[in-house]
Order: structure tokens, then sequence, then C-alpha cells
């Protein structure tokens, strides 16, 4: 099934028929099969499928880090070959820089390209203030929570200004509470800044809180299997994960996902 | 096993100490009793003695400084050389394909076989001794850096290239500085493996240096300043070891093995 919101003008990134095949010894699997994804911008989209589905391969066929096997991405009318500042991608593991300070590693992307001075340290608080991070700049990554350093990771991705921002389950490694604080942390960011968010996760409570829009994927190979719309107003708030709606609509949701989960040999 | 390797600061300490005293007390009891013969093993204070009188009267200390400055000559020139090597042998598999043949053949033939070619070209001076280091250093640490490199994780890289990295600042900005706290522990490595191939090159020929006091003192039949030279490489050695640890913590207070 092919969901596209051809004929809006403001659509930023497009996934044409992507495929991806793995070749290991003449044996070929496919793990991802003809998707059709498109983003508008400013919209947060949620991807939600069953583990190994091969959601973080597609994020970063985006991220340009691995090439597709067959289709095209194309972002803002040009197609994606290699990777780019345009997307920032925001891992599930811990990848801020060890050897580089809180405000050292917000500011890699602007060093890597030559930003000036004034400007990049505007950009830096502006991120540190934003992230509640100002009273931990010089701090290295080690001396930081879980919580903290996912933070920073996106507040790096962010002062690159990206066209897109992909997150490949960011709160995934987090414990339950930390997790719920940073769900909220990216809401509030979102209604701030409106970057367009490609969000992907395993968690349906996390999708619904989250986007605008949440797309059920299929495992093996991977398709899509429906689109939700999610229908609450924003501001969003924890509570809302108590309500009927929510509730109601999740389960739906998660009904759909255990459908496509493939069978486990 | 963790549990098995909790020990307090001040605990570790009392133990070393407690290892050191098993050590001298048998070191004691073999040589105060006149077990042993004095010309195969001396006395703890008659080692002491004598290092003393070779620091006060003798040559120890423009050996000492011979020795080290050869090392540090030819570790350092090493340094030079294997830090590109290296990095360029970890991030190209086609620089790696070319090079790591002729650089494993290298490291296999042990130094000391080239210590006569080493004479026949250089003589028995500070060139020969410093070839002969730099022939059995450099290698090993070209490939112990083109392994810390290759073992750089995927995620950083995958991150710093998705910030828009170019290939030369992903080796600058992230390879590197990733590496280094690796290469300061292979550089204290390869000291420690430098002393063997000094004492070598100064045993086969020299005018100096501990391994020159080493083959001296067994010409004259001298079995304590042998041992006076053995101590004080075993102190020297012990002494750069500290270096090393302190100089980490200092360069490198990021890392989780520093406890800054």
């Amino acid at each position: 099934m092919a969901f596209s919101f051809l004929g809006l003008k403001n659509r930023m990134l497009e996934l044409h028929h992507v495929s991806k095949t793995y070749t290991h010894k003449h044996h070929h699997v496919e793990a991802i099969k003809n998707l059709n994804v498109s983003v508008r911008e400013h919209e947060f989209i949620a991807l939600v499928g069953p583990s190994g589905c091969g959601k973080t391969t597609l994020l970063k066929m985006i991220a340009g880090l691995i090439p597709v096997s067959g289709g095209e991405i194309i972002l803002d009318g040009r197609k994606i070959m290699t990777p780019g500042r345009d997307r920032g991608l925001v891992f599930q593991q811990f990848t801020l820089f060890p050897w580089l300070s809180v405000r050292e590693n917000i500011s890699f992307g602007l060093e890597v390209h030559k930003v000036d001075k004034k400007k990049k340290n505007e950009i830096v608080s502006h991120y540190l203030g934003v992230t509640g991070l100002k009273d931990f700049a010089e701090f290295y990554p080690k001396n930081l929570s879980g919580g903290m350093q996912q933070r920073v990771a996106i507040a790096r991705t962010l002062a690159n200004n990206p066209k897109i921002l992909l997150m490949d389950e960011p709160f995934g490694s987090l414990d339950s509470q930390t997790r719920s604080h940073l769900q909220e942390f990216l809401t509030r960011l979102w209604e701030a800044e409106h970057t367009t968010i490609l969000f992907v996760t395993h968690d349906v409570g996390e999708a619904l809180f989250l986007a605008d829009t949440v797309y059920v994927l299929s495992g093996q190979p991977m398709g899509i299997k429906s689109v939700f719309n999610v229908p609450f107003p924003r501001p969003r708030v924890h509570a809302l994960k108590h309500t009927k709606d929510f509730f109601d609509l999740e389960n739906t949701i998660a009904r759909e996902l255990e459908g496509s989960s493939f069978a486990v040999d | 096993m963790k549990s098995e390797r909790k020990v307090s600061r001040a605990h570790y300490v009392v133990l070393a100490v407690f290892g050191l005293l098993i050590f001298l007390s048998g070191w004691s009891l073999l040589t105060y009793t006149g077990f042993v013969r004095p010309f195969f093993l001396p006395t703890p204070t008659k080692v002491l003695s004598s290092i003393t009188l070779l620091l006060t009267e003798g040559s120890l200390l423009a050996d000492i400084f011979a020795s080290v400055y050869r090392i540090l000559l030819g570790v350092l020139l090493s340094l030079v050389v294997s830090v590109p090597l290296g990095i360029a042998l970890g991030v190209s598999r086609k620089f790696e394909a070319v090079t790591e043949p002729l650089i494993a053949f290298v490291r296999y033939i042990p130094p000391s076989a080239f210590i006569p070619l080493a004479i026949i070209w250089f003589g028995i001076g500070e060139m020969e001794k410093v070839s002969i280091l730099f022939l059995g250093v450099a290698p090993y640490l070209a490939l112990l850096i083109a392994d810390i490199v290759i073992n750089t994780r995927r995620e950083l890289v995958e991150a710093a290239l998705t910030l828009g990295a170019s290939g030369k600042q992903l080796i600058v900005n992230v390879v590197f500085p990733n590496a280094l706290p690796g290469i300061w522990d292979s550089f204290r490595i390869m000291i420690g493996a430098a002393w063997t191939f000094v004492i070598i090159a100064e045993i086969v020929g020299a005018s100096s240096g501990l391994g020159h006091l080493m083959i001296e003192s067994q010409r004259f039949l001298r079995t304590d300043n042998i041992f006076a030279a053995i101590v004080v490489i075993g102190f020297l050695g012990l002494a750069t070891d500290y270096f090393f640890r302190i100089t980490y913590g200092i360069f490198f207070p990021w890392t989780e093995k520093s406890h800054a």
C-alpha cells in the first residue's frame, strides 16, 4: 500500500518506491520493499514498527549513511546520495563525542562548517538554554546522565539547523521516567521550533504523544500497513496519556501492530 | 570478577608494600645468611652501596642519561612516523593493502637481527642505537595505532557524518582525538619494549649506557654493579609508568578510565 501526499506544495521529504535488499552468499533478503512516504514541512511523523523490522535501516538510508537498493529519496527536490547536515540524525545509542564538553559537542556541526565565532556562540547558548543544560556546558559526556546525554545530542543536531530531524528510538535506552520527561521536552521543543521530525519508535504511546501522523509498519519486508492522524490538540502534556481517547487510539494501533509483527521462526 | 577487583587505594598501597617486602626478605634470607655467595648474588645493602658509589664516583648518571636519551629519540622518531602511518592504515583499506605485508614482515624480524647490519652501516654510535630502536618500535606502534583507529565506534563516525563532517574533518576531529588516549597507552607500552632493544644494542657495542655498564661489569666480574644497573632500570621503569599514569589523567580527563 502506498500513502503519499502528492499535490501538496510543501512536501519536504519524499520516499519513492524505496527498497533495501541484503545479499548474503547469493541469498537475497528483502528488508524494505516498495516504501512510499511523504513528509511535509513542520510535520511531526512517527513510524511505529516491531523491533528488527528495518526502521534503523530506513533512517540511515534517509541520512545517506547507507545506499538504497531501489527507488529514491528526495529532500527538497534533490535526490539524496550522501550524508549531509540538512538531515540531522539522533541515535538510540549515546553518540556524544566523549572528548568534547557539552558546549563543544553542541557546536561540532558549526565548527566543521566554520560558522563565525559570534554566531556560533549565539546558537550554542540558545540551545544550551532550550535544553536546560546551561549549568552543564563545560561537563564531559561521561559525567552526564543518559537523559542529559540525549538532550545534548538533540541540541547538537538542532544547532546545525537541519531541514529535517531524524530520530531513531532516541529515548529507547532510557528508564521510563526519564523517557516521559524527554517526551514532554521534545513536544515543547517542537511546539516552539516546528522542526520537521521523522521519529522512529516501537512504543505506540510515545508515537501518539509526540506525532501528528503515525505510520504503522509491517515487518519482513518492511512496508506501511496503515496511517493514523493524531487528533490530540497541542500543547500536549503528560496527562494526555491517561485520557480515554488516547488509551483507545493506543489500543487500536497496538492491535494493528500486533497483526503486523512477522512470524518468528 | 568485578567485586574481586574492588580494592581501596590505601589497601592497594599496603598490599604493594607487602609484595615488595616478601621479595626483599627472600633476597635478604638468601644473601645475609651466606647461603648464596656474594659473587653470584650480592646483598641488598651491597647493591645499594654500589648504586651510590656508581652515582657519585662512577659513570652511572651519564649511563642513565645515554640510555634514556636513546630511548626517547628512538621512540619519538617512531611516534612521528607511526602515528600518521597507523591512522592511514586504520582509515584506508587500500593503504593497508599496500603497506601492511611489509610492516608485518619487518615486525616479525627481531630488532636484534638488525644489529650487525646497523653496525656496518652506522658504526656503534647513536645512529645505530636509534635505528635499532626505530625498527623494533615503529612497526609495532603503527599496527597498534591502526587497531585503535579501526575500533573507533561506528556511531561516532556516523554522527559526525550526519553533522556534515568531510572525510578530512572526520580524521582530524573524530578519529584522531578518539585515538589519542590509546596512542598514549601504546607509547607507554613501547617505551617498555624499547628498554629491551636499547640494552641489547648497548651490550653488543657501545661506549656508554646501562647496557654498556652491565657488560663492562661482567668483564670485571662486578656482579654487584650488574645488579645495580638492573635495579636502576627497574626504578626507571616504575617512574615511567607513574609518569604516564599521571599524564593520562591530565591529558584525557574525559575518558572513563581517568578519575578527574
